[in-house]
C-alpha cells in the first residue's frame, strides 16, 4: 500500500518521519495508511534513530496570567495547573489541551506524570475543586492529541507517592500516605496499554513523600518518611527489580543528607542527580559528588529532569518569583538558560521527559 | 622569495561524462558534477561506461530530463569544496506564504529576514526546494534513484514542511490520497494557542508596536488620520449620518455587541472557516478604501478597529493579547487608536495586490541595501514556513 502515490514507500516514509509531533493528529486524520503508519512502534523508533524526533519535557505547571505586569506572581488560593511542554531542541513552549471537563479547574493538585511510549499518564492528586484525594488516571495520546480516562488506582486513597515509568508501557507507583496520613509501604504497577493495575510486593519501609526513579530495569524509591516520624526525611532507598519481581535490600545512607528527595532525577543514560544547597550532585557509585553550582536564579528548585547528556532545572530565585529553566550540559558542565515566556513561568509540580 | 609568480594558466581540460536520460537523449555532464551522484560514480568505476557517446550511462527511469537538470544544478553547487565553511551574514528578503485559505488563494505575509551566520549551502538549499509539490515529489524520487542522500534529506524535509501547513483534506488533495477514514476517526484540528508561527508572529508584532507606542508617548500623525479607512457598510454609514449622535452611539454599541458575538461564533468554527472569515474582513477593508473617506471617521475608529481585532482574534488566538477588554486597560485610548491604525494599515497591506506589494518591498529593500531575492512565485503555490529572528516593520 502506497503511503504517497507515485512515490516509493521508503521515500514517502522519509517525509513522514520528518514531521513535527504536532502534526500527528492531522496525519492520523488523512487516510488509513497514514494513520496506520504513525501508530507503528517502529515509526517512533525510526524517528529517534534518524534524529527527527522532538525531545520534550512535559510538566504540570501553574497557570500565570500574562497580563500581570509586576514580577511578583500572584499567589492564588488554589493555583490552576495545566500541562506545559518544553521542546528542548528549539526552546519552544506550548501547552496541551486541557482534560475535558477540567479546563477551568485544571489538573489534580500534586498529581504525578510519567511518559510511557507516546502516551503521557497523569496519576492521582487532589481534586482541584474539592481537595479530595483522587486516584484518577488520565492518559494523553500524543499520536492523536486526545485525552482518555484510564482505570483508577485501586485500593486505598493514596497521595504524595513516588512514581516513575519504564518508558515503555508500565508506570510504577509506591509509598505516599492514606487518608489518615499513614505512610504507605505498598506499591503498584499500571500497564498503560492494557489499562490495568497490578499490585506489587510491599516495600520494606514506609515512605511518605518519596521519589520514584526508573533506572536500569529497576524502580528506585528514594527517601521519604514513616508515619511516626512525620517530615523527618530518611536517607535510605530501595529498588524494585522488575525481572525478579522483588525489592532489593534497603540501601542505608543512600542520600547524602536527610532531605526531601524531590529534586532527584535520573535515567538509563544518566547517573542519578540531585540538587541540594545550591549545588548539583551526581551519584557516582556509592558517593555523591558535587558537579557544579546552581545558577542563583534557580536556587529554589521546583523540578529536575535528565536526558541524553543534559540536565534541566526549573526553579526561581526566591519564593514568589517567576520560574525559569536552565539546562546543564553534562559534558562541559556549562549552564544555558532557556527563554521562559511569562505564560510558562509558573511553578512546576511534576514532569517527565518524552521523546516523540 | 618572490611571491609574484602568477598562477600558471592551464588550458581548461575539463573531463565530461556521457549520460543518457530516460527519454533517450544523450548529454555531456562535467565529470566532477556527475561524480557527485553515487549511482553515476559507481557506474563509471565499476563498468567504465560514460566515457563516450556510444557508452553513455543510462539513468534510472525516475530521472526525467528537466529533473535531471535540477539535480545537476544541485550537484554543481555542492560539489565545490569549502563552501560550507563560509559563514556570512546575509540580509535577505524572503517571501513567506503564511495564510492558506481554502482553494488555492494565498495571501503573502511579507517579512524581512535577517539571517545571521547562515551558510551559503543552507541558503542555496532553501531556495532550491521552492517548487510545487508535484515537482518536489519527482525530485525526491529521482534523487533517491541516484542515491543522492543529502538531496533526498533536503527534499523530504521540504515535503514534510508542506504537509505541516495543511489540513487533512488539503493533504489528501495534494497527494491524491483516498478519503477512507470514518467520521469518528477523523479528528478536528486543535486550536493550539501559542503554537502557530503566524499567531506568534502577530503577537510579537502587536506587542512590539504597543511597546513602541508606549515609549513614544502621544503621537498624532495627521497624515495617518487622513488615510483612515472606514469599513462600515454603506447602510451603516447612512444610518450614522441620518441618525445623529444618540443613534450613532446606539449603532456603535449594537455593532460592538454583534461583533463580540460574531467573534465568539467565529471562535467555534474550524480554523479554515475562520481564516475564510479573516479573508472576508480584509476584503471589506479594501472595499471600504474604495468607498472613500468620511470626515467623521475619528469617532468611529475604536469600533472599526475592534472589528478588525475581532476578526483576527477569531482566526488566531482568542486568549492572548488580542482580547481588548483585558489587555488594553493601561493604554491611553489615543495610543490605542494609534496602535489600531497601525495594525489596520498592516492588514491592508497584507491584502493588497501581490506584484504591487513586491515592487514596494523590493524598492524599500534597495533603500536599506538589502539583497533582493529572486522569487519563484509566478503560478506555483508553494510554502516556506521558516521564520527569521527579526521582523523588520515597514514604517511608512
Amino acid at each position: 500500500m502506497d503511503l504517497i502515490p507515485d512515490l516509493p514507500y521508503d521515500i514517502a516514509l522519509q517525509c513522514l518521519l520528518r514531521l513535527s509531533y504536532k502534526q500527528f493528529r492531522t496525519v492520523s486524520s488523512v487516510c488509513k495508511t497514514w494513520n496506520h503508519q504513525i501508530h507503528l512502534p517502529e515509526f517512533r523508533r525510526q524517528r529517534k534513530a534518524g534524529c527527527h524526533s522532538q525531545k520534550l519535557v512535559v510538566m504540570t505547571q501553574a497557570k500565570v496570567d500574562p497580563n500581570i505586569n509586576s514580577g511578583f506572581v500572584k499567589r492564588l488560593a488554589s493555583p490552576v495547573y495545566r500541562v506545559s511542554v518544553l521542546e528542548v531542541g528549539s526552546g519552544r513552549w506550548s501547552e496541551l489541551p486541557p482534560i475535558p471537563g477540567f479546563s477551568s479547574s485544571g489538573l489534580p493538585l500534586f498529581c504525578q506524570v510519567a511518559a510511557s511510549g507516546s502516551d503521557l499518564v497523569v496519576i492521582g492528586g487532589l481534586d482541584p475543586v474539592t481537595w479530595e484525594v483522587s486516584g484518577s488516571v488520565f492518559v494523553f495520546d500524543f499520536l492523536s492529541a486526545t485525552w482518555r480516562r484510564g482505570a483508577d488506582m485501586p485500593g486505598l486513597q493514596r497521595s504524595f507517592f513516588g512514581c516513575a515509568s519504564d518508558g515503555d508501557r508500565t508506570v510504577y507507583v509506591a509509598g505516599g500516605h492514606d487518608s489518615e496520613k499513614n505512610a504507605l509501604r505498598s506499591a503498584m504497577a499500571y500497564d498503560v496499554e492494557r489499562d490495568e493495575w497490578a499490585h506489587l510486593p510491599d516495600m520494606t519501609k514506609e515512605r511518605d513523600e518519596c521519589k520514584g526513579v526508573f533506572q536500569h530495569g529497576k524502580f528506585h524509591v528514594i527517601g521519604g518518611y514513616s508515619t511516626n516520624a512525620q517530615g523527618r526525611f530518611e536517607r535510605n532507598a530501595e529498588a524494585f527489580d522488575v525481572e525478579q519481581f522483588q525489592w532489593g535490600r534497603v540501601q542505608e545512607n543512600f542520600l547524602k543528607s536527610a532531605t526531601c528527595p524531590r529534586t532527584c532525577a535520573g535515567g538509563d543514560d544518566e547517573d542519578l542527580f540531585m540538587c541540594h544547597e545550591g549545588v548539583v550532585l551526581a551519584l557516582k557509585g556509592e558517593t555523591w559528588q558535587a558537579v557544579t553550582k546552581l545558577p542563583a536564579e534557580v536556587s529554589d528548585v521546583a523540578y529536575v529532569t535528565t536526558w541524553q547528556g543534559k540536565l534541566l532545572v526549573i526553579g526561581c530565585a526566591r519564593f514568589g518569583e517567576p520560574h525559569i529553566a536552565y539546562v546543564l550540559d553534562l559534558k562541559s558542565y556549562k549552564w544555558t538558560s532557556m527563554e521562559t515566556p511569562k505564560e510558562f513561568s509558573g511553578h512546576v509540580q511534576s514532569g517527565c521527559y518524552l521523546e516523540i | 622569495m618572490s611571491e609574484g609568480i602568477m598562477a600558471v594558466v592551464k588550458p581548461e581540460m575539463k573531463s565530461y561524462i556521457w549520460i543518457q536520460t530516460a527519454d533517450g537523449s544523450i548529454q555531456q555532464v562535467e565529470e566532477e558534477v556527475a561524480m557527485f551522484c553515487p549511482m553515476i560514480c559507481r557506474e563509471i568505476l565499476q563498468t567504465g561506461m560514460g566515457s563516450s557517446k556510444n557508452y553513455a550511462i543510462p539513468l534510472p527511469q525516475r530521472v526525467n530530463p528537466p529533473i535531471f537538470g535540477l539535480i545537476l544544478d544541485y550537484c554543481r553547487f555542492h560539489q565545490v569544496p569549502g563552501r560550507s565553511n563560509k559563514v556570512c551574514s546575509v540580509l535577505s528578503v524572503s517571501c513567506i506564504a503564511s495564510l492558506h485559505i481554502s482553494g488555492e488563494v494565498l495571501s503573502f505575509l511579507f517579512l524581512g529576514v535577517l539571517v545571521v551566520g547562515g551558510t551559503e549551502r543552507k541558503i542555496f538549499d532553501e531556495k532550491f526546494v521552492r517548487m510545487d509539490t508535484k515537482r518536489l515529489c519527482e525530485l525526491i524520487s529521482a534523487a533517491d534513484s541516484l542515491q543522492l542522500k543529502p538531496l533526498v534529506d533536503l527534499t523530504s524535509r521540504a515535503l514534510a514542511r508542506i504537509i505541516e501547513g495543511k489540513s487533512p483534506e488539503e493533504i489528501r488533495e495534494t497527494f491524491h490520497l483516498p478519503d477512507d477514514l470514518t467520521e469518528e476517526e477523523k479528528l478536528e484540528p486543535l486550536k493550539n494557542i501559542a503554537d502557530d508561527p503566524r499567531i506568534r508572529l502577530l503577537n510579537r508584532l502587536y506587542a512590539k508596536k504597543r511597546k513602541e507606542l508606549r515609549e513614544r508617548g502621544k503621537l498624532k500623525n495627521v497624515e495617518v488620520e487622513e488615510e483612515l479607512v472606514d469599513e462600515r457598510s454603506v447602510d451603516d454609514l447612512l444610518s450614522f449620518i441620518n441618525g445623529g449622535n444618540e443613534e450613532s452611539k446606539e449603532v456603535k454599541t449594537n455593532k460592538n455587541k454583534k461583533k463580540n458575538r460574531r467573534r465568539k461564533d467565529q471562535l467555534k468554527d474550524s480554523s479554515s472557516n475562520s481564516l475564510n472569515g479573516n479573508h472576508k474582513a480584509f476584503d471589506s477593508l479594501t472595499s471600504a478604501c474604495r468607498d472613500g473617506e468620511l470626515t467623521d471617521i475619528t469617532l468611529s475608529t475604536p469600533s472599526q478597529t475592534s472589528k478588525f481585532q475581532g476578526s483576527t482574534a477569531a482566526s488566531f488566538s482568542p486568549k492572548l493579547e488580542f482580547d481588548d477588554s483585558d489587555s488594553d486597560d493601561d493604554l491611553d485610548p489615543v495610543m490605542k487608536e494609534e496602535l489600531d491604525r497601525e495594525v489596520e494599515d498592516f492588514a491592508r497591506r497584507l491584502n493588497s495586490d501581490w506584484p504591487q506589494r513586491m515592487q514596494e518591498i523590493l524598492s524599500l529593500s534597495q533603500q536599506r541595501r538589502l539583497l533582493p531575492v529572486s522569487m519563484n512565485g509566478n503560478d506555483s503555490a508553494h510554502r516556506c514556513t521558516d521564520f527569521g529572528q527579526q521582523i523588520i516593520l515597514q514604517d511608512q
